[in-house]
């Protein structure tokens, strides 16, 4: 992308696009702990699901072929081991935008 | 159904669901309703898609150089849903721009329209959700396994793990694969439904107190920024989620 010139008319705008911007540099900041929420709330709600899922299903399982509790333990851990496996998923996916989120401010 | 008589004796009635009823638009409600019966939910999604076509065609009509306060809007929600899009799926993710710029519209309109009181909130049924957690779950296993073919249940099998555990991984994952469509529409109608409740609960304590009523109506004020917070965080989530499945269908192998 070629720069904008420092002279002529597009000089005044991209004065005021960078005060713009500036403006709402700590307005981004402030959603921070708002966004940590949401995390937190995501995780909780994969591994609930996660679990309630396997346990679902293995209840289904169990009812279709007549043996009952097993389907049943089997998948509700297995649904259990997938929640934390999507909550690991998202730590880590905080992690790594965190830090991309720091090379940007480089 | 004892503590509802207990309840309706004191004089508080509390009814937090019944904003979240179908009912139909014409005629009489209860039963089962037959599948091309409009009802609030069909008036409310409809406004919905209609208000989406005017931010986003009238706000831009006049494709101004200096924007108006409606073409902000409609230019900041794009740009905000592409470098979204961008930044979580990459480049080759941009393909898919309209499918997720529509969900996010979609999604964070009705979450808002569902904030006007007396309003309908489609998003706090699960029917609602579910369809559109559905239809990025479908357009996502579809796509990986059109783009990589029988490669794409490289997804399920982690080669960087050693060898005999690989196959209790892909068990794992591919219960993850199939647990995510579900938190995903239930997180959105969770929330939606959990803070609508909590303002019916709040006016319920406020038609009753008489003079101390002025306590709950500053609950429900806070309540109420709360929720508009709550409607475009879960807009953002949602929208945020479908990128990151968008971005394991194209790149299965991460």
């Amino acid at each position: 992308m070629p720069e904008p010139s420092e002279t002529g008319p597009t000089a005044s705008i991209q004065k005021r696009i960078d005060a713009a911007k500036a403006e709402r540099e700590p307005a981004a900041k402030q959603d921070q702990p708002v966004s940590q929420a949401h995390v937190a709330w995501r995780m909780v709600v994969d591994l609930v699901v996660g679990t309630g899922l396997g346990a679902a299903a293995g209840y289904g399982l169990d009812v279709l072929f007549g043996t009952m509790p097993l389907f049943l333990a089997a998948l509700t851990l297995l649904g259990f081991a997938g929640g934390v496996n999507l909550m690991l998923r998202t730590a880590r996916e905080l992690t790594s935008k965190d830090g991309v989120e720091g090379a940007d401010e480089d | 159904m004892a503590a509802e008589d207990a309840q309706e004796s004191s004089g508080l009635e509390i009814h937090p669901m019944d904003q979240f009823i179908v009912e139909p638009l014409f005629g009489e409600g209860g039963g089962v309703l037959p599948w091309y019966q409009p009802t609030n939910v069909t008036l409310w999604m409809a406004l919905t898609v209609l208000g989406v076509c005017a931010v986003l065609l009238l706000g831009t009509r006049r494709k101004a150089a200096v924007p108006g306060r409606g073409q902000m809007i409609a230019e900041l929600a794009y740009s905000f849903v592409r470098n979204m899009v961008e930044s979580v799926a990459g480049r080759d993710g941009l393909k898919f721009f309209p499918l997720i710029m529509t969900v996010f519209m979609f999604i964070a309109l009705s979450n808002l329209l569902g904030l006007i009181p007396m309003s309908f909130t489609t998003t706090s049924h699960i029917a609602v959700t579910a369809a559109l957690a559905l239809a990025v779950f479908l357009s996502v296993t579809v796509l990986g396994f059109v783009r990589h073919g029988f490669g794409f249940l490289k997804l399920f099998w982690i080669s960087s793990a050693p060898l005999p555990l690989r196959p209790v991984l892909a068990l794992i994952e591919v219960m993850s694969y199939f647990v995510r469509p579900v938190s995903h529409s239930i997180r959105l109608a969770g929330n939606m439904m959990a803070g609508h409740a909590m303002i019916k609960v709040f006016a319920a304590f406020a038609g009753v107190l008489g003079v101390g009523a002025f306590v709950p109506i500053i609950a429900i004020s806070a309540v109420y920024a709360l929720e508009l917070l709550v409607a475009f965080i879960q807009a953002y989530v949602f929208t945020i989620l479908t990128c990151v499945y968008l971005k394991d269908a194209l790149h299965p192998h991460h």
